[in-house]
C-alpha cells in the first residue's frame, strides 16, 4: 500500500471489537444514531496514557480479547474492562503504556473484570471519517474500519506512529468483579403513567440483563413484568433510557439504538452513570438507585 | 427541572404551538406540541429544521417527531437558552420548509406479505394497489434505522396492526405498512411491519449529505412498476 506509516494484522479480532471515538452528531434527525464508545471516560483515559487528543479513535473490546502484530514501533494503552495482556507471550501490565518495536505481537487473554476494554495507541488509527466521526454504526456497515468489528487477517493502518516519551502509570480503578451493579437513574418521560405496583418493582428490585444485549441497548427482565397502559406516539430517543415493552419487559439504549422509540421511558440513567452500562455482562443484574434531583 | 413533570412553556415557545415541556433526563428535553394542534406538523417541521441551520449552544441532536421535538445537549439543559433561541427564531422568523417530493417506484406482486394484508384486508391485489399507490405520504420522522421514515397518510382501509412475531431479516428495499404508517426499510433489519412491496429506489448513501433521500416533511408517492 502507499504511504503505509505502519499496520497491525489482527490475528484475532474478538468477539466485537470496534473503532468508536466520541460518536457521530447532527443525524438524528436522519435516524443516524450517534454511537461512539460506551465507556466514554475509558476511552479518554486510554487516549490520555499515549498522550493522543481524548477523544481520538480507540478500540472498543467486547468480552473476549483483540490481538495483533505490529510493522512498526508504537505505543499503546488499554483502559476500562482487565483481560491479562501479553506482549510476544510474555505477560505486562495493563496499568502502564505499552512500548511495541516492529515483529511484536500483541494479545489480550482472559477477561478479569467488565466488559468492555479501550485500546489506544499514539497516533492514533488511519481511517475516514463520516459525518464528523470515526466511530463504528455496524448495523449500517457505517465508519470505522469498513463499517465492521474486526476480523483475523485485518491490516489497521496507522496514523502516526510512535513511541511516547511517558512512562505513564493508571491512576484509574479497573471495573470491579461484581455481579450486581447500583446504577443511579432519575424518573423518565413517561413515569408518572406507570402504576404504583411497577414504581415499587422497579426501585426495589434488581433487575437481569440478558444476554442479547448489544451496543443497540440492554435487554433487562424483572421477576414480575412491568405492566403498563401508557401508549405514546413515537418520539426521540436517548442512550441510558429504559423503555418498557408491551410484554413488560425493558430495553436500556445504549449508543447504537433507534433515535425514536414508541414504547414508554420509565427510567433514564444520569449521565455521569451511563459509562458504567459498558461494563455489564449478559446474566447480571442491575439495582437502581434513585437519584434526588 | 424535576423529572416526569411538565413545565410550562414560555410564551415565545407557546407561539410556537409548544404546548408543554417534558424533562427528559438532566441533558435533554421534549417540547410537546398539543393533539389538537392540526398545524403542528407544520409548526414542528420548519422549527426543528431551523435548530439544525442555527444550534442552540451544545446542541447534539434535534429530534422532531410527529407531536413533539426532542433536544438533546452535551450538558445540562439550559432552559434559558432554549428560551433564548425560540426568541432568535422568532425575530428571524422560520423559513417555511419546501417539502422534497419523491415519487418511488414500486412493485407489490412479490411482496412477502401482500396476499396475506389483501385477505386481512378483504381486497384484491390491484384495489389495494390502488388505493396505496393513488395516497401522498408525508415523512413525519425519521428514526429506528437511518433514513427510515415514518410516511403517515395511509388511508384507514389500509390500516393493520404490527406483526405479532416481527421477522428477523427484512431486505432493503422493502415497503412495509404497520398502524397508520407506510415505510421503506433502507436496511437490512428485523422488523415487525407487513411487507407490501419493493423498490429499487436507492436509499443510503454516506458519501452524500444528507445521506439518505427522504428527510422530514418530504412527499412521496409510490409509482407501480
Amino acid at each position: 500500500m502507499m504511504n503505509d506509516k505502519g499496520h497491525w494484522r489482527i490475528t484475532q479480532g474478538g468477539m466485537f471489537s470496534t473503532l468508536q471515538d466520541a460518536g457521530r452528531f447532527h443525524q438524528a434527525h436522519l435516524g443516524l444514531p450517534p454511537s461512539g464508545a460506551l465507556d466514554r471516560p475509558a476511552m479518554r483515559r486510554a487516549n490520555r496514557m499515549v498522550n493522543n487528543p481524548a477523544d481520538a479513535a480507540v478500540i472498543e473490546i467486547t468480552l473476549t480479547g483483540l490481538s495483533f502484530q505490529t510493522t512498526v514501533e508504537c505505543s499503546i494503552a488499554v483502559s476500562g474492562a482487565c483481560f491479562e495482556l501479553q506482549v510476544n507471550q510474555n505477560r505486562v501490565s495493563d496499568q502502564q503504556t505499552i512500548h511495541l518495536n516492529p515483529g511484536d505481537h500483541f494479545s489480550m487473554g482472559q477477561l478479569l473484570s467488565g466488559a468492555r476494554a479501550y485500546l489506544a495507541v499514539a497516533g492514533g488509527f488511519d481511517v475516514p471519517l463520516y459525518f464528523g466521526s470515526h466511530s463504528t454504526y455496524s448495523r449500517a456497515q457505517l465508519g470505522g474500519f469498513q463499517g465492521r468489528a474486526f476480523e483475523k487477517g485485518d491490516r489497521l493502518a496507522l496514523k502516526r506512529p510512535h513511541k511516547t516519551n511517558s512512562q505513564q502509570q493508571a491512576t484509574w480503578q479497573r471495573p470491579k468483579k461484581t455481579p450486581r451493579h447500583i446504577i443511579r437513574a432519575l424518573p423518565g418521560p413517561e413515569y408518572p403513567y406507570f402504576s404504583d405496583q411497577v414504581h415499587r418493582i422497579i426501585w426495589s428490585q434488581a433487575v437481569q440483563v440478558g444476554t442479547d444485549s448489544d451496543r443497540m441497548g440492554l435487554r433487562i427482565t424483572t421477576s414480575q413484568p412491568l405492566l403498563s397502559e401508557t401508549t405514546i406516539t413515537s418520539a426521540g430517543l436517548i442512550p441510558g433510557t429504559l423503555q418498557v415493552t408491551p410484554s413488560g419487559a425493558g430495553i436500556i439504549s445504549l449508543n447504537d439504538g433507534p433515535c425514536t422509540g414508541g414504547y414508554p421511558r420509565l427510567l433514564q440513567v444520569v449521565p455521569e452513570h451511563i459509562h458504567l452500562l459498558a461494563q455489564i455482562k449478559p446474566n447480571e443484574r442491575i439495582h437502581w438507585f434513585r437519584n434526588q434531583a | 427541572m424535576i423529572q416526569g413533570h411538565a413545565i410550562e412553556p414560555p410564551q415565545v415557545l407557546k407561539d410556537f404551538g409548544v404546548s408543554a415541556i417534558r424533562p427528559y433526563g438532566p441533558q435533554a428535553l421534549i417540547l410537546v406540541f398539543a393533539d389538537d394542534n392540526d398545524r403542528k406538523l407544520d409548526l414542528i417541521h420548519p422549527l426543528a429544521s431551523h435548530w439544525l441551520k442555527h444550534p442552540i449552544p451544545n446542541l447534539l441532536n434535534v429530534v422532531p417527531a410527529s407531536d413533539s421535538i426532542t433536544l438533546i445537549f452535551e450538558h445540562d439543559v439550559d432552559l434559558k437558552a432554549v428560551t433564548h433561541a425560540a426568541e432568535r427564531a422568532s425575530k428571524l422568523g422560520l423559513e417555511p420548509i419546501t417539502p422534497q417530493h419523491h415519487e418511488v417506484p414500486i412493485s407489490y406482486d412479490q411482496a412477502p406479505d401482500i396476499h396475506a394484508v389483501c385477505d386481512a384486508l378483504d381486497l384484491t391485489v390491484a384495489q389495494f394497489q390502488q388505493l396505496h399507490s393513488e395516497t401522498l405520504y408525508r415523512a413525519d420522522m425519521l428514526g429506528f434505522i437511518p433514513g427510515f421514515a415514518y410516511l403517515s397518510g395511509l388511508p384507514a382501509t389500509l390500516r393493520m396492526p404490527r406483526k405479532a412475531t416481527p421477522r428477523t431479516h427484512v431486505p432493503p428495499g422493502s415497503v412495509a405498512i404497520a398502524e397508520q404508517y407506510c415505510a421503506i426499510y433502507p436496511l437490512d433489519s428485523p422488523g415487525g411491519w407487513h411487507l407490501i412491496g419493493h423498490t429499487e429506489l436507492p436509499l443510503l448513501d454516506w458519501q452524500r449529505e444528507p445521506f439518505c433521500p427522504i428527510k422530514p416533511s418530504d412527499t412521496v408517492r409510490f409509482i407501480p412498476t
